[in-house]
């Protein structure tokens, strides 16, 4: 059987949570589930509703950012000469 | 203020005084007479050698074909009688415990220790290198010198060089992961250059002009150099000692051979290297060769005397010189600083091309490279007569290829000439006695006895060294020492004539500024059959009709050119098999070739194979597609990109975005995928596109892809 649209949008909301590094416990499947039921309550079309939850996905979930370190120090230039 | 040569160096890091300046060092004293041994040496036993081989020759050298054969007899022996010299001298110094003059000698370990650091960067350019076995080395030699406590005085630098947008992409994010994993934020740094200018050299020159005032030393990795901290450490207190050397160099020894073909490098790096390195250092001493790599630079003097600006000569001698680092140490040199080798600085290592063809790739961009030094070598003004010697032992490196190739060439129509044209009893003009021409068998056999004495004493001298100095237990005791060198003198008789070829095609192809190309390059691990038939197969051709010629001429003199013929007869299966890993693994169960950094399993070598796998997933489908689909990827791929102000250039941006969303990045160029995956905003955008694609579309079906590669174990 083919995946629904709803379907394929939990899935969608669960991978990019577990690519998020965010545990699937209980509560972060319950709020998954609300999104996509929300989204569809919503109304649209059901080919927008991967957008819908994808674009309210971080007002639902505190999304962890990683911290980048710097990739270059500040600048200390000079010049290089050449011989005679 | 660049002395008179012979006169005493500039010291730049400790005030002088008219006394200081004018004494000459010891060592110099010492290497002009080492050098004048070498030299008389060499001379005498090549003169005699010379005379011999005249009386080999039918008309004992009266001819011009003999006259061309007795030059290039006299080069080629010379250059050999070198190697013998350095070798025994190396033999001769590590008996007697090590040169009195080195370096390291000249400081006890008890007062080095004390000696506080200074700012060091340790630099890593990079050029399209297998990414997770580059920076697992770096994360190696990182973790080494963590283990010293010595951590806080280095920075580290990956210096790339990339054009691929896949290749870099993926250095950014093994980068990250690699700080993550060491705790390296603010002392491992990424710098990717985005104009290629003047290739390694000029990426390193881009570092200083940038953060070069920010350290006092700067010490150069290759992407296959592993270095022991305690090693790190030392030169840095070495060359705080010792304020007037500008380059300290290691001699690496190589480390982490698979296959047949590295594990003989492997073993010859460790057994004879240390021989040839101490030989080579005794008459070096402060004038020696910087190699590129493994190496510690003082920057300032750098900065100041070791630009290199283009070659201004004709075809092969224009443009940026490619081959730097012995030019480099030529311009230390005349600015008054020391340049040394220091053999007994151990802990420093590389890795060995895996196959031949491997080698060849590198050895066509080394031979340009050597080659153009005949330029500098006659055209610079004031260079040290022992860099000058060093350039053209570089030089040599590669045009003793030909050099043999001709006398083979040369061989044949002498012996062409006597076989097939009527004897000619007045071969000079102004001869008034005729001269019966004669064959001298017995004498040239005794004469490539003591060539092939010349060639291999060395080999048995390190052996020797090695049962008398107790170490023949690093490779598996005696017996097994000797049939050790005995594989690595057949592998490297088989290889020979193949490598003879192939530099001779590499210099032709430098001279011409050409491409004589007749076979693709391997780019897979192990070399393929295809490939190496592609590759060989011409030198099969030309050894097969040059010995039925031959057989045709003299069915003696085909036996002369068997030494030769057979190898490159062989070569298809001797590049292939060599390097598989299967047959090295094989006597390495059998203990033979086995090196004592092996045995040993401790330090760098120890750390490269127990790294985590981080890296080895950052490699894993293609870059770009991780640095859209990824979460975490993407956003640390977009804190190292550039943010587009508007103009053209983002009106481009967007064009591009259009195309990959509708069509993925296989609809666009290298050139514009990187400008997609150079931009923040862009990464951004598509991010965004993927986790909305329809399931049915490109980046709905790699997002599906990606997921399911990344689904944890348990996953149903």
């Amino acid at each position: 059987m083919t995946a629904t649209s709803s379907e394929h949008a939990l899935a969608r909301v669960l991978s990019y949570l577990r690519l998020c590094d965010i545990p699937l416990t209980r509560e972060v499947m319950l709020k998954a589930l609300g999104l996509v039921q929300d989204a569809l309550l919503e109304g649209g079309t059901s080919s927008d509703l991967l957008a819908r939850v994808m674009d309210r996905l971080p007002q639902r979930f505190s999304l962890p950012e990683p911290r980048v370190p710097i990739a270059q120090p500040n600048l200390r230039r000079s010049s290089i000469r050449y011989g005679p | 203020m660049v002395p008179d040569s012979g006169s005493s160096p500039v010291n730049h890091a400790a005030p002088t005084t008219n006394s200081t300046l004018r004494r000459v060092p010891a060592w110099r004293r010492a290497a002009r007479w080492r050098r004048l041994f070498l030299a008389l040496a060499v001379i005498g036993q090549t003169g005699i050698a010379t005379y011999y081989f005249s009386r080999v020759l039918p008309y004992h050298g009266g001819t011009f074909l003999e006259l061309g054969l007795l030059v290039v007899f006299t080069l080629l022996f010379a250059w050999i009688s070198v190697g013998f010299w350095v070798a025994l001298t190396g033999f001769v110094l590590r008996l007697r415990g090590g040169d009195r003059h080195s370096l390291l000698r000249r400081h006890r370990e008890a007062d080095l220790s004390g000696v506080p650091l200074a700012r060091t960067a340790v630099v890593m350019p990079i050029y399209h290198e297998p990414v997770a076995r580059t920076l697992n080395g770096l994360r190696a030699s990182f973790l080494s010198l963590q283990r010293t406590g010595q951590l806080d005085s280095f920075d580290f630098f990956i210096l790339s060089d990339s054009r691929d947008p896949q290749v870099w992409l993926s250095e950014r994010e093994a980068w990250y992961r690699l700080c993550e994993d060491l705790g390296a934020a603010g002392r491992l740094f990424y710098r990717r250059r985005p104009v290629n200018l003047h290739y390694k050299s000029g990426n390193v020159a881009d570092f200083l002009r940038r953060w070069g005032r920010a350290y006092r030393y700067m010490i150069v990795l290759d992407a296959d150099s592993l270095m022991e901290g305690s090693t790190l450490v030392k030169m840095v207190r070495l060359m705080e000692r010792e304020p007037q050397v500008g380059i300290l160099q290691t001699s690496p020894a190589i480390i982490n051979a698979e296959s047949l073909f590295a594990r003989v490098q492997q073993f010859a790096s460790d057994v004879y290297g240390p021989l040839f390195a101490t030989g080579l250092a005794a008459y070096q001493l402060g004038e020696a060769a910087y190699w590129g790599h493994n190496a510690i630079l003082r920057i300032e003097p750098f900065m100041r005397h070791c630009g290199l600006k283009k070659l201004r000569g004709p075809g092969l001698f224009g443009g940026p010189i490619s081959s730097h680092d012995f030019v480099e140490a030529a311009f230390m040199g005349r600015a008054g600083h020391e340049v040394w080798l220091e053999p007994d600085l151990t802990g420093s290592y590389e890795e060995s091309p895996p196959a031949l063809a491997e080698e060849l790739i590198r050895d066509r961009r080394w031979a340009k490279g050597n080659l153009q030094h005949l330029w500098v070598l006659f055209t610079e003004p004031r260079l040290r007569f022992a860099h000058r010697m060093a350039l053209f032992n570089g030089v040599m490196a590669y045009l003793a290829s030909p050099l043999w190739f001709a006398f083979l060439a040369l061989t044949t129509a002498a012996a062409a000439r006597i076989t097939l044209l009527p004897i000619e009893y007045f071969p000079a003009e102004s001869g008034l006695f005729p001269v019966w021409p004669e064959w001298n068998p017995v004498s040239a056999l005794a004469l490539v006895a003591v060539t092939l004495l010349l060639l291999f004493l060395p080999k048995l001298l390190a052996v020797a060294e090695r049962l008398l100095s107790g170490r023949a237990a690093e490779h598996g005791g005696a017996a097994r020492l000797v049939a050790s060198v005995l594989v690595e003198s057949l592998v490297s008789a088989l290889l020979a004539p193949i490598r003879m070829l192939a530099h001779t095609r590499h210099v032709l192809e430098a001279i011409f500024n050409t491409t004589l190309r007749w076979a693709g390059q391997n780019r897979s691990d192990e070399t393929q059959w295809r490939d190496a038939l592609a590759s060989e197969a011409p030198g099969t051709v030309l050894a097969l009709s040059w010995s039925g010629f031959a057989w045709w001429l003299d069915p003696a003199f085909f036996l002369w050119t068997l030494p030769v013929v057979l190898p490159l007869v062989l070569a298809t299966p001797t590049a292939v098999l060599f390097g598989r890993v299967r047959p090295g693994q094989w006597l390495r169960e059998r203990g033979l070739l086995r090196v004592s950094v092996e045995e040993r399993v401790e330090g760098v070598a120890k750390d490269l194979d127990s790294g985590p796998m981080l890296l080895e997933e950052a490699v894993q489908g293609t870059a770009f597609n991780r640095a859209v689909l990824d979460p975490k990827v993407n956003h640390v791929q977009q804190s190292c990109a550039r943010r587009a102000r508007g103009g053209a250039r983002a009106r481009r941006i967007e064009s591009l975005i259009q195309r990959c969303a509708a069509r993925g990045p296989e609809d666009l160029t290298r050139r514009e995928l990187g400008v997609l995956a150079d931009d923040a905003s862009a990464l951004a955008q598509l991010h965004a596109v993927a986790w909305r694609a329809a399931p049915d579309s490109y980046w709905g079906r790699a997002l599906e892809h990606y997921v399911r590669a990344h689904a944890p174990a348990d996953a149903a």
